[in-house]
């Protein structure tokens, strides 16, 4: 069997089904072409180092007895003039020992530290910081606002390196970069330390470039006061993504959002898959509610701000529906292998080829961005897509090795390596890309069965931690169909993270 | 002197002249992946197929 291209139009139309599936892969490789060129616009030309803003940290915390203390008195030595930081700590109903350490924390740092308490929490993040704002904006020292988690630990310049940039009075708001940083490393761990490097280091260094940011990192965001004025002073409290409704509503607002790659914070995150699914089932809803109440903004260029950007516009939607091309592309390749075995090949070869010449690219720029994730993740990073899709990458990459050390290998299992047997493989190939979300979904639901778990590292090492994540967006796509109840799940922190 | 506003204005101008000079490493980056992935491609056309 050889590559040849279609005779018939509905092979064409098969092909260009499958190609299209390789969009999100050159929109994220046009990402890092693009990240390359950060210094062209990274902001840094238009910071003060001089500026220094009266800075008012708010920190939302619901039963964060764990982490609390620890992020306030780092946060207290942080290298930042004392006298120009002050620490709103916004207790959310807290039912654990939070309310004291906050009170305490108070004590310890008089008129540096307060302590506000809702009496009646669960609503989410959101409503918390509505609370804490209500009160820093109540009288006019703050000059800026800082929205952090408590778990997540600054390191000593970066409030410093990101109050700089609101010199401009056109910068809205500022983020830094939040580094995945659970101590002691675990496995999941490592997986999310690469994929914040992907979608930070390189990612929002390309959206720097291109003038326009999807998301303000929950964690690690600075907004002017002028911006959070303009913007009604509080925080949408409609969806589960309010940290990107701050973001499209500042850069509506004519304000633009930067990305400092050298801010850093360290944060904790999920180290179950369990606790992974609860979060990103909620990011994923909430960039789906966003699109919809933003829907009128994208591919529509404007000279107020860059949302209309068409490579923002492609990018947000093929991260949004990366799922739906990687479905449609295995499903047309499967029917083109029953329509014409020759394009279903070329169209294979040529899909799978681009993955993965753009993965080898994609994974070398981001590792060789960041020595510390390189040390720590580079495992994760060549295993991301999973061993089996890794297997398909080699074959099409290397075939006649790859052929060769089939022959030897499938008699030892007891196959017979010929035509029917490569016409087999390459059909399960073809099915793979779209059943890696499913087996995905599966490995999520051996991780909730105690005596499973122990094995579920090796799953997700076979399937693949994208697969996992695809299947995350799936059940989004799902929840947000049947309008499921848009709950606030909050994700559980031990205070294991590294403090050097 | 440590702590002052003057020490903190010089630090952070250091910081600033430090990390534009990082974000142009960024490029060099950029094009040693791009030689790995010309590689892998030069290999593949020449030697596995």
């Amino acid at each position: 069997m050889s590559a040849t291209l279609p005779t018939g139009p509905l092979g064409w139309v098969l092909s260009i089904i499958v190609l299209l599936g390789a969009v999100p892969m050159l929109v994220s490789a046009s990402g890092h072409v693009m990240a390359g060129l950060h210094r062209v616009r990274d902001n840094y030309g238009r910071a003060d180092s001089a500026y220094q803003p009266r800075v008012a940290v708010i920190i939302p915390a619901w039963n964060e007895g764990a982490v609390l203390e620890h992020s306030i008195d780092r946060m207290m030595a942080l290298d930042y003039p004392s006298e120009r930081l002050r620490l709103v700590v916004v207790d959310d109903a807290s039912t654990d020992d939070t309310p004291l350490i906050a009170q305490e924390a108070a004590r310890r740092y008089p008129g540096r530290v307060v302590h506000l308490r809702r009496e009646q929490g669960g609503q989410g993040k959101a409503h918390t910081l509505n609370h804490g704002l209500a009160h820093v904006l109540a009288d006019d020292w703050a000059e800026a606002v800082l929205i952090t988690d408590a778990d997540v630990v600054f390191t000593p310049t970066a409030i410093g390196r990101m109050g700089r940039h609101l010199a401009d009075p056109g910068v809205g708001a500022v983020m830094g970069f939040i580094r995945e940083a659970s101590e002691p490393a675990h496995w999941v761990g490592r997986y999310i330390g690469f994929e914040y490097a992907t979608a930070q280091l390189a990612m929002r260094r390309a959206q720097n470039v291109a003038g326009v940011q999807g998301c303000l990192a929950g964690g690690a965001q600075m907004l002017s006061r002028a911006n959070l004025e303009a913007i009604g002073g509080r925080i949408d409290t409609t969806t589960l993504a309010e940290d990107t409704v701050t973001t499209m509503q500042t850069q509506l607002g004519g304000r633009r959002v930067v990305f400092d790659p050298n801010a850093e914070c360290w944060a904790e995150e999920p180290a179950s898959l369990v606790a992974l699914w609860k979060q990103r089932l909620r990011w994923a809803r909430g960039n789906l509610q966003v699109t919809r109440r933003f829907r009128s903004v994208f591919f529509r260029p404007s000279s107020d701000h860059h949302l209309g950007n068409w490579w923002f516009g492609t990018m947000w939607f093929s991260t949004l529906y990366l799922p739906a091309f990687m479905i449609l592309a295995s499903v047309a390749l499967v029917l083109l292998w029953f329509v014409d075995q020759g394009p279903a090949l070329l169209a294979f070869e040529l899909y799978w080829g681009l993955s993965a010449l753009l993965f080898i690219f994609g994974n070398t720029f981001v590792l060789l961005l960041d020595r510390r994730v390189a040390y720590q993740s580079w495992l994760a990073a060549l295993t991301f897509p999973g061993l089996v899709n890794l297997l398909v990458l080699a074959v099409v990459l290397a075939p006649r090795p790859m052929d060769a050390l089939a022959g030897e290998v499938m008699p030892v299992l007891g196959i017979t390596w010929d035509d029917r047997a490569r016409a087999v493989a390459v059909l399960l190939a073809y099915v793979w890309t779209g059943a890696a979300m499913l087996a995905g979904w599966l490995v999520y639901r051996a991780d909730r069965i105690s005596w499973l778990r122990p094995v579920v590292p090796a799953l997700v090492l076979v399937v693949g931690f994208g697969p996992v994540l695809c299947a995350v967006s799936i059940a989004a796509y799902v929840a947000e169909a049947r309008g499921a109840a848009s709950t606030w799940d909050k994700t559980e922190k031990t205070g294991k993270v590294r403090t050097s | 002197m440590s702590g002052t506003p003057a020490h903190h204005g010089r630090q952070h101008l250091d910081l600033l002249t430090h990390d534009r000079r990082r974000e142009q490493s960024v490029l060099w980056r950029l094009v040693l992946a791009g030689v790995v992935t010309t590689a892998v491609a030069v290999a593949r056309a020449w030697w596995w197929v």
